[in-house]
């Protein structure tokens, strides 16, 4: 458990130096800007969509990126010659890049809504969208030898993640969409800001379905990272 | 002038096989026109739902995925490919060859201005909601897009010392360029829309909305094409000032 706490120490001090919390504060910013300026009752309506399309997401190119980096400047090979494992390694960058989601995502809420949104579906909804995306990032940028390579196909998962705004807003009512678990994050967070009333069977299918791929990915950061990163050495 | 794009052409294409850049040009378009093929669909239904007519806003949302997506991808693109060279020293290598120093930058810079000219007209062709007038001008739109790219990337290769900076920078440049130049199109009768130019991403989307709507079109064109030649000016002196 210590390893971890001090891994998670060390990655924020990583994610402060690379200027990621002030990016993401930045970000922030101007959400509250643009939110700002929305009819307050739209306001219940477009947050889900801020949250689940940029603030909530942030992990997935910020892993990307510190991936890439730390692979470049040789500090992950560093790193796990010591005795912090690539288990701890990934919890820790989970940790920080889901605190930096739900600092970021309380930080426009609340002055824009004081506490107007039920905390348990908001947060349960940032952070399951939030770890889905860092290890969907993880998984997609390992085999690629650049993030300037990965930026392109990593289209291809974003775009996937995002079908599910057509079945939340009802535009494309199929169900087949449930399938793609981000539909599972948009539940949440309508629900958070009573924009779906969510049933026991959805309230499950959300976090259930979520926990479960983000426990599958979790598996498969492990080997993807064995085998593109560990066995070669890639160049950044 | 011509063998000098001649070899960095031939060496851009050998660094990140043609294929990336390739697959770039032709998948950046075509993702983001297939989320335009929702706009028919998404109209139908507000207006079965809440009665509310979307049609006013299509050029709204061409703006967000036809011209301001294409820029932030293809200009990110271009920022990564200007710290790549700063992490393999190609500026300094090619300050002990007679190149001109601002040359490798404004090679960058014209190449991305080409790519994105295309990306944008081929979303705007494909995505159906616009009409043959509006693509015409379309291409014109496309330049002054690809120098909008050209800024993000400048910006990127500029502010940031590598890869994983540059990222950040990216996410601060987010809002900036496919958010905040949406706003004034709530307002087009007030002068305060103008103000909004200060922003380079305000003026492809200004000229997009004009063309789609068939208002005046050319001020804002001529405009953009001004303001943001001068911002890349400025910027690429001062990227090869610091080489």
């Amino acid at each position: 458990m210590s390893a971890t706490i001090a891994a998670l120490r060390l990655d924020l001090r990583l994610q402060r130096r690379y200027g990621f919390l002030y990016a993401a504060a930045f970000a922030a910013v101007l959400w509250i800007v643009v939110l700002n300026l929305l009819p307050a009752k739209v306001l219940g309506a477009a947050l889900p969509y801020a949250l689940f399309g940029d603030l909530a997401i942030v992990g997935f190119f910020f892993i990307a990126g510190a991936v890439f980096f730390e692979k470049g400047e040789r500090t992950l090979f560093a790193l796990l010659s010591t005795p912090l494992r690539f288990r701890e390694y990934l919890l820790a960058k989970l940790g920080t890049l889901t605190m930096i989601a739900v600092t970021v995502s309380l930080a426009v809420v609340i002055p824009l809504r004081g506490l107007d949104f039920h905390p348990l579906t908001f947060l349960a909804g940032i952070v399951l969208t939030s770890l889905l995306m860092i290890l969907l990032g993880f998984v997609t940028a390992a085999p690629y030898p650049s993030v300037s390579e990965w930026l392109m196909p990593a289209l291809v998962p974003l775009v996937i993640v995002n079908v599910p705004l057509l079945s939340y807003s009802g535009v494309w009512p199929e169900p087949l969409l449930y399938l793609i678990p981000t539909h599972g994050s948009l539940l949440l967070l309508g629900a958070a800001f009573d924009q779906v009333a969510l049933s026991w069977p959805q309230l499950l299918y959300a976090l259930g379905y979520q926990l479960l791929w983000i426990v599958g990915l979790f598996f498969l950061a492990r080997k993807v990272f064995e085998r593109f990163v560990i066995s070669r050495e890639g160049s950044s | 002038m011509t063998t000098l794009i001649r070899s960095f052409g031939r060496n851009d294409l050998r660094a990140i096989r043609g294929d990336t850049v390739l697959v770039t040009v032709l998948l950046a378009p075509v993702l983001y026109a297939v989320s335009l093929w929702a706009v028919p669909a998404v109209t139908r239904f507000a207006a079965a739902t809440w009665e509310f007519d979307l049609t006013p806003y299509h050029p709204l949302l061409v703006s967000a995925f036809g011209v301001l997506g294409p820029a932030m991808v293809l200009g990110s693109l271009c920022g990564l490919l200007l710290l790549d060279d700063k992490d393999q020293r190609t500026l300094l290598a090619l300050q002990v060859t007679p190149t001109p120093r601002a040359a490798y930058p404004a090679y960058r810079a014209g190449a991305t201005i080409l790519l994105v000219t295309i990306a944008v007209e081929a979303t705007l062709a494909l995505s159906g909601l616009v009409s043959g007038a509006a693509l015409a001008k379309g291409v014109a739109i496309g330049v002054l897009t690809g120098l909008l790219s050209v800024l993000i990337g400048l910006t990127m290769g500029t502010l940031a010392g590598n890869k994983v900076e540059g990222i950040a920078i990216l996410k601060g440049l987010g809002m900036l360029v496919s958010a905040i130049p949406l706003i004034p199109f709530f307002f087009l009768d007030s002068p305060w829309e103008l103000a909004f130019g200060l922003l380079p991403s305000y003026w492809p989307a200004r000229a997009l909305w004009a063309a789609m709507d068939g208002g005046v079109f050319w001020p804002y064109l001529l405009g953009g094409l001004v303001y943001n030649s001068l911002l890349t000016v400025a910027l690429l002196r001062w990227t090869a000032r610091r080489g």
